[in-house]
Formats: structure tokens, sequence, C-alpha cells
């Protein structure tokens, strides 16, 4: 499934979708587990992530990112798009609606996932102020764990302007947040 | 990698084969027939089922209980909102509906919201359908479940997916304001559209 051929096909083909969903779907819940607090949000979001990957597919050509940066970017731009919308403005199309899928087992694993990933989410919270372009690298960083290249990679900028937005935002937050941004060395690959 | 799924995470997998299976462009209206066939179900299996009928083929609107107490209320077209508000009271829901025109909205902070997270409501929005769903206890006595709604329709589109991410599929693009109050509701102030 991380060939070129197998994340193009997710958009036609279902039994190339099931595979893909296989692999990634414990990372997409934990993804979207740093940054919402409910489990009907967690929900919705997975669903929402899944289809706006359906959605992308078709442009994905492999050479700028492999799989799981290219769904952190598209599930990156999802969640980000949830808050703006604050939940009370709506736009939907042929949506899911995830939650009414949940029974209560599957909600207290959603539960757990999501007090597993406190820390990771109060770091989430804590970027609201930085600048959208700074917040989108230290978020895939010092959030999600990825190395600046994968990040970059992922966002569709070069590593070396992911590097110079981490550097800045690391400034920018030095007194609110110091200790709490590891140095991108430590995550490198 | 092939974890076993839960219940959940199988049936999203399900939803998700039929969105690469039924593409929206190829097969129209697939969210609605899902949502109806849906509805069928339940009520077989619940107590009351109060239809109002509309002007055209479907009724404007309708609103279930189920059994465990949830009310859904289901809208196909934004037309007679007095008469959903009728047909929530007899649910023992109060309610403040507004229908707003051409895709506009109401000016924000029209009421106070109660101070308590409303657990489990929620809106949601398909083709040519507009759900809601209210567990028991969401509108206690003395309060009114409010909600302003604007809609239009949408051609599916071909065009690529929105910076956010946002599927265009056709169907249904709107905007919904809902809460629960406890004060006075204002009328509402109608304003052009802040969505995309």
């Amino acid at each position: 499934m991380d060939t070129i051929e197998g994340v193009a096909a997710i958009g036609r083909d279902p039994d190339a979708l099931e595979a893909f969903y296989r692999e990634h779907l414990e990372a997409v819940q934990r993804f979207v587990a740093r940054r919402v607090q409910t489990p009907e949000d967690a929900a919705d979001l997975t669903a929402e992530v899944f289809l706006a990957a359906i959605h992308a597919s078709r442009d994905y050509r492999g050479d700028a990112a492999a799989p799981r940066a290219w769904l952190y970017g598209v599930a990156r731009r999802v969640v980000a798009s949830h808050h703006r919308s604050t939940g009370r403005a709506l736009r939907a199309a042929h949506r899911i609606d995830a939650r009414e899928l949940l029974d209560e087992d599957a909600t207290d694993r959603i539960v757990a996932r999501l007090d597993s990933q406190r820390a990771a989410r109060e770091v989430y919270t804590s970027l609201a102020a930085l600048p959208e372009r700074q917040r989108s690298v230290v978020e895939l960083v010092a959030v999600d764990g990825m190395s600046l290249v994968d990040a970059a990679a992922a966002l569709g900028i070069s590593a070396g302007n992911a590097r110079v937005l981490y550097h800045r935002a690391r400034r920018r937050l030095a007194h609110s947040l110091s200790g709490i941004l590891p140095d991108p060395a430590e995550v490198a690959p | 990698m092939n974890a076993a799924l839960d219940s959940f995470e199988s049936a999203l997998l399900t939803r998700l084969r039929e969105q690469v299976e039924q593409p929206p462009a190829v097969r129209p209206r697939p969210s609605r027939r899902r949502l109806l066939l849906g509805s069928a179900t339940v009520a077989a299996a619940v107590a009351m089922v109060v239809i109002v009928p509309g002007l055209g083929t479907a009724p404007a609107y309708s609103v279930q209980e189920g059994n465990s107490g949830t009310i859904t209320v289901e809208v196909r077209r934004l037309e007679d909102a007095e008469g959903l508000e009728a047909l929530l009271a007899k649910s023992g829901v109060r309610a403040d509906i507004t229908y707003v025109p051409d895709g506009q909205q109401c000016a924000p902070r029209r009421y106070t919201p109660v101070d308590r997270r409303l657990s489990g409501m929620g809106i949601s929005m398909g083709t040519n359908l507009l759900r809601v769903t209210l567990p028991p206890g969401t509108v206690r006595d003395g309060e009114r479940f409010v909600m302003a709604v604007s809609g239009v329709a949408v051609p599916p589109s071909t065009s690529e997916p929105s910076e956010e991410g946002v599927i265009d599929g056709g169907g249904f693009s709107g905007w919904a304001d809902f809460s629960v109050t406890a004060g006075p509701v204002q009328p509402c102030r109608i304003e052009p559209s802040t969505v995309d």
C-alpha cells in the first residue's frame, strides 16, 4: 500500500481504500485525539479525514510525501477547518454522520485514546497564538512527532522553509512555552 | 496493520466503501436514500412517528421519538417552521425554529445558550435532508431548543477540494445555528452568509 498506485486508487477502488484505511486508521485516530476533546468530534473528524483523503487521492503523485505524511497534511487541514467553524456553522455535502455509528464500547475506546493523548493536546492548544504557517510546522513536529523533513513534505514546502518557520515559532513561544518545543535535531530522522 | 476493527471502525469502513463504490456524480442523492432507509428501520421499532405532509411528495419534516427517548428531527424542505415547533411541542420539546432565506444567516447573539455541555446533540446535513438529534434531557423544563437554518442546493462539482479539504460532491450547502436556551430569543436579524 505504500506505492503511488495504491494511494491513487483509494478514490475508485474500494479494496484499495480498505487496505489504506486499515493501515492508517489508528494513526489518524491518534492524530485527531491530539486535537479534539470529545468522542463525537473524534468520530466525525476521523470520517472527514478519510473522506478528504479519498477526494484528494487523485492528485497524489508520491514524489513529495510518503503516504503517511501526505495523509497527515490532509488531516491537518480538515481539523483546522473544523476548529475554525467552531461547530456552529456547517458546510456539509455527503458527510458521513460518524457519531451515529458509535456504540458504548467504541466510545470507551475513543475516550481512552483521548486520555492517552492529553499531553500532546495541551501542546496543540497552546499553539493557537502562532501565525498559521508557523503553526502548521510546529503542530506536525511538536504534537505529532514528525521530522522536519516529513512535516515539510506533508505541507508541500521545502525542508529549509520548514526549519525557518519552526525556529521562528520557537523564538515567539520562548517566554510562554520554554522547554515544550523539542529541538528539531531530536526529531529529525 | 490488519488489527481487528471495532464496531465503529467497521461501520465507518462500510460507509467509506460506499462513497467509493457510489460516487455522488454517478448516483445522485445516496445520502438521502441511506438516511431514509435508516429512518424506516427505526420507525418499525419505536413508539411514535409523526409525519406532517408537505406540499411535495415527501413530508417537509418529521419528528421521531426513539425507545431511548432520543428525538430525531428530519427536515427535507425549509418550510412551515411553526408547524415543526408545534410537532416538537407534542414530543415535549419547546422550540424556536427559524428558516432563513437565500443562504443568509442570523446575526449572532440572539440568545444566551445554557451553560452546560449539550452532549450528543447534533445536526447533520445531507442531500435534501437536515437531521437533528436531541438525546433525552437535552431540553429541560423552562428551556427552548433554538435553531436557525438556511441552505441552498449545490450541484455536484468536479472541481478540486477546497483548501480545507472540504469535499463538494453536491447536495445541500447551508448554515445552521442551534443550541438550548433558558432565556428569551430575539428575532432573527438577517445578514449575508459568512460560509464559504
